[in-house]
């Protein structure tokens, strides 16, 4: 599914990532762990297509993300990839629906409103559907980015950091999430974190 | 969900910007709108009025003047000539067609114009009551003046001395309005219209003149010839002098024109500061916005498509603006409209469009994406990996 092979990854001099080699497979869950400034970042980057290895090649599901360019790797990583940034990032001059409809409309997929209202039943926060993201709590906003990243079904789901600055109860339940939601769409999960008490709910670890 | 959506909800979600660029551009496109409208529409009724009139012939004086007095009833007369010598030129062969027009009396500031029945004719003007008048001291109304002072056929009432409003009245000389004329758009409309004889009458009772005088002749050439000899031929003589109302009334609108051009690039002048001000607002909004655009990327969208949503909102900003302008420019030329027609002077509509208001609109949008065009570029080449990772 995920197939990194010879990636380096420099920036500014410096070795950001080097990752000889690295394949998850369909369905599976990974986690990343390492310290700040590891590389855990860089490597969901890079399997998004956000950006390019300095060397080495990336492969999602068959497709080598070297062979795409612009407007296509864009349009590929829409419909194939979830992401939940550690900085969720959500669209805040529109309404939480809005926010999970842009998913699908930039990816340039139909508008599935049936399927936004029910990943916010699923999710527990079907009344925050017509609020603005500056209205919401914290656990609330990241259940919309993760609700975000799973509207359009992708292949492969990336977290980063996502148990950052939550307390056990809610560390343990948005990890819970994650793993539901990619089962659901039967996507590669992975979470890059620091956060140790991740450990415990994944058996396929790798540490930078 | 689509781009026009989301620019809409961007603008939403900054009102007080949105709505000062929205101000700013209303603001420069109205001025222009109400100036290419009143200029059109003045110069259009000015050159009804004076259509088919190659020449005036009256008393020496400004050209000007002439032209101002006897076409379009706006300024006082240059003076009288004598009636002979007005009929002397209206035999000659170059003349086709020659008006006399008798002036020096009002009612309640419309002007009483003694002259013929080819002066309403001229204008193709229709009656809306009554007949034309056939004995002296019978007068028909021009539809203002019958509006403005309510009176109806059969009813009488008295002029006055001079050309505005408290002048001698003639006492002993009622005029009997017979007729009244159908609004026409043209000059027509704020005269009181009587026969030559009328005024002669009400002076001689005055102790005015002995000989008979009038005020000007309106002249239609028989041939476009005549143009060039007729004026030289008026101006020879020693009372008279000829002025062409198409040279004279060129002549008012390019130092009328002088004005037009300062308040059009004021007009303009605002158009760009709003588009500078729509800049900056797109250029602050970036800053704001990064995320955003980084997150749209992250889901999918490209470049182009990030650079499309930044233009679109310049665009959607500025035609709005642009729309808000043009109605607005309208709103002033029909409330100066209102203005002027309370002063009796030639009025203004915004129940018209002017063939270059689209070109307005046009340049709105112009400006606005132009404004937008730098944001947009930015929007395009941002990276979205490290724009992401912050926060």
């Amino acid at each position: 599914m995920l197939r990194l092979s010879g990636v380096r990854q420099v920036y500014g001099g410096r070795v950001a990532l080097a990752l000889p080699a690295f394949a998850a497979g369909a369905g599976e869950h990974w986690l990343v762990l390492g310290a700040s400034g590891s590389g855990k970042t860089t490597l969901l980057n890079l399997a998004a297509g956000l950006l390019r290895p300095s060397a080495g090649d990336i492969e999602v599901d068959a497709q080598s993300l070297g062979a795409l360019e612009g407007g296509a790797l864009d349009r590929w990583r829409g419909r194939t990839v979830g992401i939940v940034p550690q900085k969720l990032h959500l669209v805040s001059s529109l309404s939480v629906l809005q926010n999970l409809l842009l998913a699908p409309y930039l990816a340039g997929l139909p508008a599935d409103r049936n399927r936004a209202l029910f990943l916010l039943g699923q999710l527990g926060i079907e009344e925050q559907s017509g609020k603005k993201p500056n209205q919401l709590s914290h656990g609330q906003a990241q259940r919309v980015a993760i609700a975000r990243a799973v509207m359009n079904r992708p292949k492969l789901l990336l977290a980063d950091e996502p148990t950052a600055n939550l307390d056990d109860e809610n560390c343990f339940s948005a990890l819970q999430l994650l793993q539901d939601q990619s089962r659901e769409c039967g996507a590669t999960l992975i979470v890059a974190t620091h956060d140790q008490r991740a450990k415990q709910r994944f058996e396929k670890r790798l540490e930078l | 969900m689509n781009l026009v959506a989301i620019s809409l909800a961007y603008l939403r979600a900054r009102p007080l910007a949105t709505a000062l660029n929205l101000l700013l551009l209303a603001l420069g496109i109205a001025t222009i709108t109400l100036l290419l409208l009143a200029t059109a529409q003045l110069e259009e009724r000015m050159s009804r009025d004076a259509r088919g009139i190659d020449l005036v012939a009256g008393a020496k004086g400004s050209p000007m003047q002439l032209v101002l007095s006897a076409v379009y009833h706006l300024d006082a007369p240059t003076g009288n000539i004598p009636l002979a010598d007005a009929q002397a030129l209206s035999r000659s062969p170059a003349v086709k067609k020659a008006i006399p027009l008798a002036l020096g009396d009002s009612f309640r500031g419309h002007r009483i114009v003694g002259t013929n029945h080819d002066y309403p004719a001229h204008y193709g003007a229709r009656l809306a009551a009554g007949r034309l008048w056939r004995d002296p001291m019978e007068a028909v109304l021009g539809a203002e003046v019958a509006a403005a002072t309510g009176l109806a056929v059969g009813a009488t009432f008295t002029g006055a001395h001079g050309l505005s409003d408290g002048g001698d009245v003639h006492e002993q000389e009622p005029f009997k309005v017979v007729g009244i004329l159908a609004r026409g758009g043209t000059v027509l409309d704020r005269l009181v219209l009587t026969s030559v004889e009328s005024v002669w009458e009400i002076h001689e009772h005055a102790g005015a003149t002995e000989r008979k005088e009038i005020t000007a002749l309106l002249i239609q050439y028989a041939s476009p010839l005549a143009a060039a000899t007729m004026p030289r031929m008026v101006n020879a003589s020693s009372a008279l002098q000829a002025a062409s109302p198409a040279y004279e009334s060129a002549r008012l609108f390019r130092m009328i024109g002088v004005g037009a051009d300062v308040l059009r690039a004021f007009g303009l002048v605002l158009v760009l500061v709003a588009g500078l001000s729509v800049f900056i607002a797109l250029l602050n909004a970036l800053e704001d916005r990064r995320y955003d655009l980084a997150v749209m990327r992250m889901l999918g969208a490209s470049r182009a498509k990030l650079m499309g949503l930044l233009l679109l909102e310049g665009a959607a900003l500025s035609g709005l603006g642009g729309i808000a302008g043009i109605a607005l420019g309208h709103l002033c030329a029909e409330g100066l409209g209102a203005a002027l027609k309370a002063a009796q002077q030639t009025p203004v509509t915004g129940w018209a469009w002017h063939p270059q208001e689209p070109w307005l609109l046009a340049l709105a949008l112009g400006v606005g994406v132009a404004a937008a065009l730098l944001p947009a570029w930015r929007a395009y080449r941002a990276d979205v990996a490290p724009v992401l990772a912050e926060g």
